[in-house]
């Protein structure tokens, strides 16, 4: 199956927003970002969920990156690669 | 009064240290806001770690210049006796600094960086240190009351002077744990990140600064209440002449030029709290900005309004911060940055008063403020 994409945007919002709406997006789709079938974007404006959203989707197990857009950092969280498949 | 000699170095180094403070907090998006506040949302104790190594540093860096005789005034005239108004003020403040995303300080580089949010929470600071006005006759009569003890410093009551000592002892065992277990760093990956104990020990060094400069540590809040008195001295001449609250001088100190004495306190005036707190105010603010702008952040977040429920979240906020630091005397700047390091009785009864306001202002966010 396809990997799907769910995009969270919290550009704007205040803190601790970010964290939160992240934490409960994570948990929602919790089945299809565990099974590998979606992976969640969040966007956001703040520097410090760039510490917080990775660190503790990370010591859930996650996988994470972040890039930084033209007007937002992206935080990319997905099922951990075990077996290398595209 | 502006242009005695001394005046004019003692706005210029405020300003830079203002500058260099803004910078390093944007750096490190530095939010004591959010260590109370993910304390009890999330358990996460980092910042928690980062405060007590700031606290340390900053304890030890006193009582260096202490023994080195490059601090005058020691306790610094700004603490005062602990009363039921320093315990309810920082409970208010506590309630304050959740809903605003932000206490004195961190509203202050946030909106430099150009946070909307902090901008309503700056405009609540200034209208809640105007309300303040209103009430302080009544509440100068509660605090007088109610005063516990008549020393400024854990260290002076009796059989006091083993704690700074000991106090010092198991904290500095603690962080030496902490670093050995790694437990000060976390990464972040936000462009230009500076980790945050570099920005704690960076500001425990300014704060020496500021205390060695002015006779007083690191404060900010009554330059809000400054800033409020001058707005309504425009607005509303008649009305601020007859205000009790900014004739009032909180303290005086040797003026940095001769044998004379100048005070400080919150009315319209140029004075030690102009040339230290407000300067210092318009500091952080610029350095935030000059970061967000090289970092290319700032147009970012200018045109990001929050959406209606935080908008008035961090404007009743503002106007708590500010409510709850004039009941209090002081702001967690004052209180956790500068009076914790001295064992200021003050400091400690506001830490309480503040642990319980953010748990409170944490129920309040999480069940009426951030809905999906």
């Amino acid at each position: 199956m396809r990997n799907k994409t769910i995009s969270l945007d919290i550009i704007g919002q205040m803190c601790p927003a970010c964290l939160l709406l992240a934490l409960k997006e994570i948990n929602r789709n919790k089945g299809l970002l565990r099974s590998g079938k979606a992976n969640l974007i969040v966007k956001t404006d703040h520097r410090d969920a760039t510490r917080t959203i990775p660190g503790a989707a990370s010591a859930m197990g996650y996988a994470v990156s972040v890039a930084k857009k033209e007007t937002h950092y992206e935080i990319k969280i997905e099922q951990k690669n075990e077996d290398e498949n595209t | 009064m502006a242009e005695q000699p001394g005046f004019t170095h003692i706005v210029f180094l405020n300003l830079l240290i203002g500058v260099i403070l803004g910078i390093v907090f944007h750096r490190s998006d530095f939010c004591m806001a959010g260590m109370f506040r993910d304390m009890f949302l999330f358990k996460q104790t980092f910042m928690v770690r980062i405060i007590v190594l700031q606290v340390v540093v900053t304890m030890i860096l006193f009582l260096i210049a202490k023994d080195l005789r490059l601090i005058q005034l020691y306790p610094p005239p700004n603490l005062s006796f602990a009363s039921s108004g320093t315990l309810i003020g920082g409970v208010v403040f506590g309630m304050g600094m959740v809903l605003a995303g932000g206490c004195v300080i961190g509203t202050l580089y946030k909106m430099g960086a150009g946070s909307i949010p902090s901008v309503i929470a700056f405009g609540g600071l200034i209208i809640g240190s105007g309300l303040y006005a209103e009430l302080h006759p009544l509440w100068k009569h509660i605090t007088e009351k109610t005063v516990i003890s008549r020393a400024i410093l854990l260290p002076q009551l009796p059989n006091g002077r083993f704690l700074l000592p000991a106090v010092l002892f198991t904290a500095s065992l603690l962080i030496l744990r902490w670093v050995r277990l790694g437990m000060l760093s976390q990464r972040s990956y936000a462009e230009g990140y500076i980790l945050h104990w570099k920005t704690a020990v960076i500001v425990s060094v300014l704060n020496l600064a500021v205390y060695i400069s002015s006779e007083t540590p690191l404060a900010v809040s009554t330059g809000y209440a400054k800033m409020a008195a001058y707005i309504e001295r425009l607005l509303m001449p008649g009305h601020y002449e007859a205000l009790s609250f900014f004739k009032k001088a909180s303290f005086s100190v040797p003026h940095p030029a001769g044998n004379s004495m100048i005070a400080g306190g919150p009315g319209a005036q140029v004075d030690h709290i102009f040339i230290t707190e407000v300067t210092l105010i318009a500091g952080v603010v610029l350095g935030a900005f000059i970061s967000a702008v090289s970092l290319k952040e700032f147009k970012w977040k200018i045109c990001n309004f929050p959406p209606p429920r935080q908008a008035l979240s961090v404007l009743s906020g503002g106007i708590l911060l500010a409510l709850g630091s004039r009941m209090a005397g002081g702001c967690n700047v004052k209180f956790i940055m500068s009076g914790l390091p001295l064992l200021s009785i003050q400091a400690l009864l506001f830490l309480a008063g503040i642990s319980a306001g953010a748990w409170m202002g944490t129920h309040l966010l999480k069940q009426w403020i951030i809905k999906k």
